[in-house]
């Protein structure tokens, strides 16, 4: 895959993330692109290393803050989201060539809260999906359009109706293949996107 | 048993071409919950909370209307499916 299709997905990994970074993953399969997250890349490499190499091939990006503020008392907030964002900005004004080009979309799970935290990302596009799937992919799906106008993509209703769709096959072909809720839970990004994408070129080639 | 990727993924694609017009799904969809039979851009029904949707939504599959009524959750999962 190329870095013009390429999406650095920089965002928490925990499980309740997922129910915003599935839909994510969804909506970046069905406006044709390819979304890469430090996950689904398997070599050597050190964790820093595969990042800086994800957001050197990527030139799109998304960056989700939701995990700024720690969600209980002694919890830490976490710093690599933002610190991901700022390797992701460097490589943009600082390297040169098609980086240049990079588009990236910030987002929170709630309203102003990056003011206070990161103010400096004042005058940059900051959308909100307040835990939100069908929100999630309602930004990420116009951001992917304002972005590149000429693009014909499906609208974000259409897509969340598709994310439901897909998840009642998803469902009933994993459980034919006898994988259970453990194998569901623990089953490899890479893995889930591979069935994405097959879904979704099914789809697309239907009569 | 040892898992068959490649044999899944032909899975998927099959399941991709396909929209069966005898599944009718409930889902949320901007504080709503709907009644969208699959393909449909347009709900055929709506309803303000997820219980009245699954109690009309039994109904319409009696009925003979939908072969499957499939309950979704508000992630999009699949939360139960009635087979009628």
């Amino acid at each position: 895959m190329s870095f013009e299709t390429n999406v650095f997905i920089n965002c928490p990994f925990d499980e309740k993330y997922k129910l915003i970074l599935k839909p994510i993953l969804f909506t970046i399969i069905r406006c044709g692109l390819n979304p890469k997250i430090s996950e689904t890349e398997d070599s050597g490499e050190s964790r820093l290393r595969k990042i800086e190499k994800l957001i050197e091939d990527s030139k799109y990006s998304i960056h989700d803050l939701s995990r700024m503020r720690a969600t209980s008392k002694g919890e830490l907030a976490r710093f690599n989201m933002p610190f991901e964002l700022g390797l992701d900005f460097g490589c943009k004004r600082f390297k040169g060539g098609e980086q240049t080009e990079k588009k990236s979309l910030i987002l929170d799970e709630g309203k102003y809260r990056y003011h206070k935290a990161l103010s400096d990302l004042s005058g940059n596009d900051i959308a909100f999906h307040d835990s939100n799937p069908e929100s999630a992919i309602r930004e990420v799906r116009n951001w992917l359009k304002k972005i590149n106008p000429s693009h014909k993509l499906d609208s974000a209703n259409k897509i969340w109706l598709d994310f439901n769709e897909f998840n009642t096959y998803f469902i009933i072909i994993i459980k034919q293949n006898q994988l259970n809720n453990e194998d569901i839970m623990k089953m490899p990004w890479s893995e889930y996107i591979s069935y994405i994408i097959e879904w979704s070129d099914g789809s697309s080639k239907k009569g | 048993m040892e898992i068959n990727k490649a044999e899944i993924a032909t899975q998927f694609r099959e399941a991709g071409a396909t929209r069966n017009k005898d599944n009718a799904h409930v889902i949320i969809s901007n504080g709503n919950w709907k009644l969208v039979k699959e393909g449909n851009q347009r709900a055929t029904y709506i309803y303000p909370s997820k219980e009245e949707a699954i109690m009309e939504a039994k109904k319409y599959g009696k009925s003979g209307n939908a072969k499957s009524v499939i309950i979704h959750n508000i992630d999009g999962t699949v939360d139960k499916i009635f087979h009628y």
